[in-house]
């Protein structure tokens, strides 16, 4: 492999606190789903490389403690962020409650990172329930996963690294 | 005459009928009687009591060890801590022995380390550094133990991580030992220098050293990266300038750009560079 085509990058997932951020990356990186729930305290780093085309991308991946005022995060883990992914729990409305001006924040934190909504706890809901939720939901979640039973977890991630390395390669790196 | 012979009848049929409920409620009682000295017998015969009882004991314990964190822990943990609240001296006189005893046995294990290695030194009196080592102590006049009690306590640099301050990104990575995963030990460090630098703001002030158990992480500070170097065992003075030199000597020799992506190829090329210069200082380190 062409050892520039190799690359490192930081990713963080933000969300209020018990929305399964832990849980999706215990997921991703072990294929593991912790059954206890042991709150984040403060930081948490992880490492997983993704093949995407004829890129590796290595993600090295913060856990940031959940925080429901976005304002509360420390804006010095999120510099320098290439990829976030705002986790919500389905279940619990206050969790996706101004969505968009949440994102619109993160945006303002993170210039220059891609940024993906995911729903999870998805295994929580009927399909019907889920869809239901999921069309008054605005902006509507990219995915929705289930950290639990892996469901869409891995494509998460995969869709993430697609996403930095489409803005990669349009920065002329 | 007639009046009085049905008088005298119904009166021998009331008697009857009397003599016939008593008979029911007799038997009645004495059937109670025997149930309630049955049940007296019960109680009384403990080997039959246990018989009985011993389910419903089993099934009761039972649950009170499943549930018993739930049904007594903040019963306990409100004793336990006004025991230890009321008892201070009572405990540290019950835990002074077993604490004693396991410093003890750590110092112990300790020494016999020491001990090993003065002694596979002693085993090899021709090797080059026991001459040197003895020269040392002909020339010096310091005796020949503590120079080698001094050299076996040596600190040692294990590791140095050059990292970009932005995101923590690890662009190098120099290690005695493999280890298991620099890149996380990269972001969480740069996540525990960013957190201390900003809870205990300062102006310019930033991280210079972390410890943990034996270990000594030294961290370096430079414009857009910082480098952290893992030191194992008590380093003197001497030690650390030696070090810093070398840190700076890096720098000055070898370009560290950090203003483009990270990519395999940049953290080979760095960490190459970093093993070239570091194994100098192992050298003379020793």
């Amino acid at each position: 492999m062409d050892s520039s085509k190799w690359i490192s990058k930081k990713i963080a997932l933000l969300g209020s606190h018990a929305v399964g951020k832990t849980s999706l990356i215990s997921q991703f990186v072990e294929q593991k789903f912790p059954e206890s729930y042991l709150t984040t305290i403060g930081l948490k780093v992880d490492k997983k490389s993704v093949e995407v085309d004829d890129y590796t991308v290595d993600m090295v991946i913060w856990d940031i403690a959940g925080q429901d005022n976005l304002a509360q995060i420390p804006h010095y883990y999120i510099n320098g962020c290439s990829g976030i992914i705002y986790v919500i729990d389905i279940t619990r409305p206050s969790t996706f409650e101004d969505l968009g001006a949440k994102i619109e924040m993160i945006k303002g934190m993170a210039k220059d990172a891609e940024i993906i909504v995911t729903a999870n706890k998805k295994d929580l809901l009927s399909a019907e329930e889920l869809e239901a939720t999921l069309a008054n939901i605005e902006p509507r979640p990219q995915f929705a996963t289930s950290a639990k039973f892996g469901e869409n977890v891995e494509e998460l991630f995969h869709s993430l690294a697609e996403n930095m390395i489409k803005s990669h390669e349009s920065q002329g790196a | 005459m007639m009046q009085s012979s049905t008088s005298y009848d119904a009166e021998k049929m009331l008697l009857e009928l009397r003599h016939l409920l008593h008979m029911e409620d007799a038997n009645l009682r004495d059937r109670l009687e025997e149930k309630l000295h049955a049940l007296e017998e019960a109680f009384q015969d403990d080997a039959l009591l246990k018989e009985r009882m011993a389910p419903y004991l089993e099934t009761h314990v039972a649950f009170l060890q499943e549930n018993f964190p739930g049904l007594f822990g903040k019963y306990l943990g409100a004793a336990i801590q006004l025991q230890i609240r009321e008892s201070q001296d009572e405990i540290i006189d019950a835990l002074y022995p077993i604490i004693g005893k396991l410093i003890a046995k750590f110092i112990k294990t300790e020494i016999e380390k020491i001990s090993q290695k003065i002694d596979q030194r002693l085993a090899n009196p021709f090797s080059f550094k026991a001459i040197k080592q003895r020269l040392q102590s002909i020339f010096t006049g310091v005796p020949l133990e503590e120079i080698m009690l001094r050299d076996t306590a040596l600190a040692k640099l294990e590791e140095v991580f050059l990292i970009r301050k932005l995101d923590g990104l690890l662009m190098g990575h120099y290690s005695l030992n493999e280890v298991s995963n620099p890149d996380m030990v990269g972001g969480m460090l740069t996540g525990i220098k960013q957190f201390m630098e900003h809870a205990f703001e300062k102006q310019n002030q930033e991280l210079d050293t972390l410890t943990y158990d034996r270990y000594k992480i030294r961290v370096f500070n430079f414009n857009t990266y910082f480098v952290a170097a893992v030191i194992e065992g008590p380093s003197q003075a001497r030690f650390q300038n030696d070090l810093q030199d070398f840190v700076y000597k890096f720098v000055e020799k070898y370009d560290v750009y950090t203003d483009q992506p990270i990519t395999k190829e940049l953290n080979d090329q760095l960490s190459a560079d970093l093993k070239i210069h570091f194994d100098g200082f192992k050298q003379v380190d020793k």
